[in-house]
């Protein structure tokens, strides 16, 4: 299943492997932008990771 | 191994520490898929393929309870459950909770106005401000004297003026001895007791505190069951702070999802493989109950 995934930030690839989950967030190793995995069958699909909110935590 | 099941991980999103108990939960022979607010509809669609448990891992709070009364309403039970979720929801509830149950717990009043808050310091002295839904340790402070409460009043005018983040707690300020305990208890079982040392009062983890194993004492070990018989069995974050004058432990506050992908280096106990096993024996014990009900 693995493809190659683009950052949507700034077109680097991301670093994916065979083992990808649904909601995994992967980090551009270039601009940094956390990408959340949304499809993993039959390509792998990122999007925009969700941002920190104030209810997030233990 | 508890025979093969269908699990579901309900996460926000799947950090480092979700994966390894979604790895943890497949290595004991179960079929796990992971629901997010994107894909959580499919599970309650497949009503042939009910999952036998979802294990609650959102990592946000209003999310998590959410989603598991909506598992609970669609009949599927869930680890931990909707009410024991509820009852770590907020530690105003908590603070009543616990009064209710004669749990030992620092002196607690709920604040619903700024006025709440400096009558509680003068009833109280030293205190801890704390949001009810706070977490992370963010936006508590401590107030000991009068020009302190003047600057926490001067700056919530500033930053909110209309006092929508009210209520808060105003918590008699327990003297600890540089540190707390965070007790996680899997299923009915203290897996782990953790001192967490900071130079202020604040010992989060998440905000610099270092933390080290220690061995479990039989005050603590006695509040935890007192949570477990409380909550029921589950996976809980138990916080628990020692008076350096007097000894006496107190019960802070328990969270329904406890992380531990910062302390788990250091103590090396296999958090996710305790997840997994209390994950089938969960599933075992309800078929068992069922299979009694319906044999009977």
């Amino acid at each position: 299943m693995s493809n190659l995934v683009v950052c949507l930030a700034c077109d680097s690839g991301l670093p994916t492997t065979n083992a990808l989950e649904l909601a995994e967030i992967l980090s551009c190793t270039d601009c940094g932008q956390e990408f959340e995995v949304i499809e993993t069958t039959p390509l792998v699909k990122v999007d925009y990771a969700p941002e920190v909110e104030e209810d997030w935590g233990e | 191994m508890t025979g093969s099941s269908r699990i579901v991980v309900s996460v926000t999103v799947l950090r480092p520490e979700e994966k390894r108990i979604v790895e943890a939960i497949r290595a004991d022979g179960h079929d796990v898929v992971v629901a997010t607010r994107r894909t959580y509809a499919a599970h309650f669609a497949q009503s042939e393929h009910k999952p036998d448990l979802v294990l609650m891992r959102n990592v946000s709070r209003d999310e998590n309870l959410r989603m598991a009364h909506l598992f609970e309403s669609a009949g599927v039970a869930t680890l931990n459950s909707a009410a024991a979720i509820q009852a770590c929801s907020g530690k105003d509830m908590q603070a009543m909770m616990f009064a209710r149950s004669g749990l030992p717990h620092p002196r607690t009043h709920v604040a619903f106005t700024v006025d709440d808050v400096c009558d509680a310091f003068e009833g109280l002295g030293d205190v801890v401000v704390k949001p009810v839904n706070g977490s992370w340790g963010r936006g508590i402070t401590r107030i000991t004297s009068t020009s302190e409460l003047a600057a926490w009043q001067a700056g919530r005018e500033i930053t909110e003026p209309r006092g929508r983040e009210l209520p808060v707690i105003v918590q008699q300020n327990i003297p600890k001895a540089g540190h707390d305990i965070r007790a996680v208890v899997i299923g009915t079982e203290v897996a782990v007791v953790i001192r967490r040392v900071a130079e202020q009062f604040r010992t989060n983890t998440t905000l610099g505190a270092t933390a080290e194993a220690v061995p479990a004492t039989p005050e603590v070990l006695s509040l935890c069951a007192r949570v477990v018989d409380l909550l029921g069995p589950g996976i809980y974050g138990v916080d628990i702070v020692q008076c350096g004058e007097t000894g006496e432990y107190y019960l802070l506050e328990i969270n329904s999802n406890p992380e531990f992908a910062r302390s788990s280096d250091f103590h090396e106990v296999d958090i996710p493989a305790m997840v997994a096993d209390v994950v089938g024996r969960t599933v075992t014990a309800r078929r068992d109950l069922i299979d009694a009900v319906v044999g009977s």
